[in-house]
């Protein structure tokens, strides 16, 4: 099937070509927290609120804080390719102090993960939708030292 | 404000029974409940059940239809969805009319007819940018066993649990279970067994994470001054919690958490709020403890409750458990009805039937996995979104 375009598994959530893979969080202008996915209104319930949210990209780099390897594909709605091939799923430690769920690209070597290695965002195919196009998630996998 | 006391307990067997409706599993475990208490529905001055979220408007108002059922008596009827915490939201609601004064007698009850497979998004769950626990299925593909992988791999590398470790909980469970009439599964596995099954999600295998089931479970609860026109052994509740998480509340991050520098466990989490506020109603410790029913959804999250509870302090769990001090025989004997894993899940009425093991053993009814003696018990659950419930037992 002919690619007809590379669209984002959910609007807004990462950066889309040519712009670098990052994820878009907001962040509290009164108490500074961070949120991934965007909170509508500052979740903090200790924050006074005054000012609004802000969308910012987050850190490319974080640390790994714990994986798995997914052998069952996934009910739907996920799109589990057949047959299907087990995929990494991990949490990420940014330095913005929040952690963040990712799959991992298919050609990192899963048992290389260790708590606490350094992983970096990256952008991949989730999968194709049905009209051809590309639909685009973030992932990490190591990062390049 | 006065005591309340269980006097009557009622089951279901946990499994699959597609020839039953919701409906007709309440009505049964009501009945049975009633019965064990000595007690005509005529009496019963509260109803308060739990919701199936797979039985449409008629599951929603499992209680109504549970009270029409049995006679429509103009009481109260409350029906709520907590998620893995239903029951215990019930019976803290229950307790609260109860030791208020606003009424003498209740009867809880919980049950549902779940979806084969994981826990998934329903077709209710509409995709519309909001509801992050569905595009949490549909864009990482983690379904819960993969969140509680995650935890257990954590656990790993932090503290050294073992597969093994993971292994010997799930032989543990299947001894249990296999003495319960009441378990789904009745097979004794043993380590090999379990660490040959399927891989699920790295480390848990199939035979580690819990399946969905169908079941009920009800109980009757009424002051204490009140119980002995019914029983000479009530099972006193001594204290109840039902919380919800606390911001930053700590965990894994699905999609993402909330700013948090303070990894898990912390006093944010619903689970530890609900056990601990249990504890100071009671007035005891985790010392005091006979008997315990955690949440078991895997066997990995039955070794994290033992620090969440308080039985040891943070990285002392897989000690306890190889020990043999969470078996039969041991110091605190935990999951003595085989748990999920030995059951599956069924949501509403999960927390039920961990009170139903609770006071099966105060009560000393418990058969061969009676834990001799036991005097103090102690149920606590948590789940969707955080929700949570525990409970001190004591006769």
């Amino acid at each position: 099937m002919e690619v007809k375009k590379q669209i984002p598994c959910l609007e807004g959530w990462l950066t889309m070509p040519p712009q670098e893979p990052q994820l878009i969080g907001n962040r509290c202008q009164s108490c500074g927290h961070y949120f991934f996915p965007k909170a509508k209104t500052c979740r903090n319930p200790l924050c006074d609120k005054v000012k609004p949210l802000k969308d910012v990209l987050l850190s490319r780099k974080g640390k790994l804080f714990s994986y798995t390897i997914n052998h069952y594909p996934p009910p739907p709605p996920y799109h589990a390719p057949d047959p299907f091939v087990p995929f990494g799923v991990v949490s990420i430690a940014l330095p913005e102090g929040i952690k963040v769920g990712g799959q991992v690209p298919k050609d990192v070597d899963l048992d290389s993960l260790k708590v606490d290695t350094e992983m970096e965002t990256v952008r991949e195919v989730l999968y194709i939708d049905d009209q051809g196009n590309e639909v685009l998630s973030w992932m990490f996998r190591p990062a390049k030292s | 404000m006065r005591e309340a006391a269980i006097i009557g307990i009622g089951i279901h067997p946990w499994g699959k029974f597609p020839e039953k409706s919701v409906h007709e599993l309440n009505l049964e475990v009501a009945q049975m409940a009633l019965k064990d208490a000595n007690m005509e529905w005529k009496d019963v001055q509260g109803l308060f059940c739990g919701q199936d979220p797979w039985a449409g408007i008629q599951g929603m108002l499992a209680g109504s239809a549970l009270a029409q059922n049995l006679g429509l008596t103009g009481i109260p009827v409350t029906n709520n969805y907590n998620a893995c915490a239903t029951g215990g939201y019930a019976m803290r609601t229950a307790h609260l009319y109860i030791t208020s004064g606003l009424i003498d007698t209740a009867l809880v009850c919980g049950g549902s007819i779940s979806p084969k497979g994981a826990f998934g998004t329903t077709k209710y769950d509409e995709f519309d940018g909001t509801d992050l626990d569905s595009q949490r299925f549909r864009i990482l593909g983690s379904a819960n066993f993969t969140g509680f992988a995650m935890a257990a791999q954590r656990r790993m590398q932090q503290y050294g649990l073992t597969e093994e470790d993971l292994a010997l909980q799930k032989v543990k469970s299947s001894k249990y279970g296999s003495l319960n009439p009441n378990a789904r599964y009745h097979k004794v596995y043993t380590v090999e067994e379990i660490l040959a099954s399927p891989m699920v999600a790295y480390p848990l295998h199939l035979y580690q994470v819990c399946a969905t089931s169908d079941g009920a479970a009800a109980c009757v609860v009424c002051s204490t001054e009140k119980a002995k026109q019914y029983t000479t052994k009530p099972i006193i509740i001594a204290g109840i919690g039902a919380s919800n998480p606390q911001y930053p509340a700590p965990g894994m991050g699905g999609f993402g958490s909330d700013f948090s520098e303070v990894p898990p466990p912390n006093e944010n989490d619903a689970g530890i709020k609900s056990t601990f506020k249990a504890y100071e109603e009671a007035g005891v410790g985790p010392e005091d403890l006979d008997v315990a029913s955690v949440y078991d959804l895997t066997g990995a999250m039955e070794i994290q409750w033992y620090e969440d509870i308080g039985l040891c302090k943070e990285g002392g769990a897989e000690k306890l458990l190889r020990e043999g001090a969470t078996s039969m025989g041991g110091r605190i004997p935990v999951c003595t009805d085989g748990g999920c894993t030995s059951s599956g899940e069924c949501i509403p009425a999960q927390a039920l039937a961990e009170t139903y093991e609770i006071v099966t053993q105060l009560r000393g009814d418990a058969g061969p996995r009676q834990v001799e003696g036991a005097k103090i018990g102690f149920s606590v659950n948590s789940g969707k979104l955080g929700n949570s419930s525990a409970i001190v037992y004591k006769r």
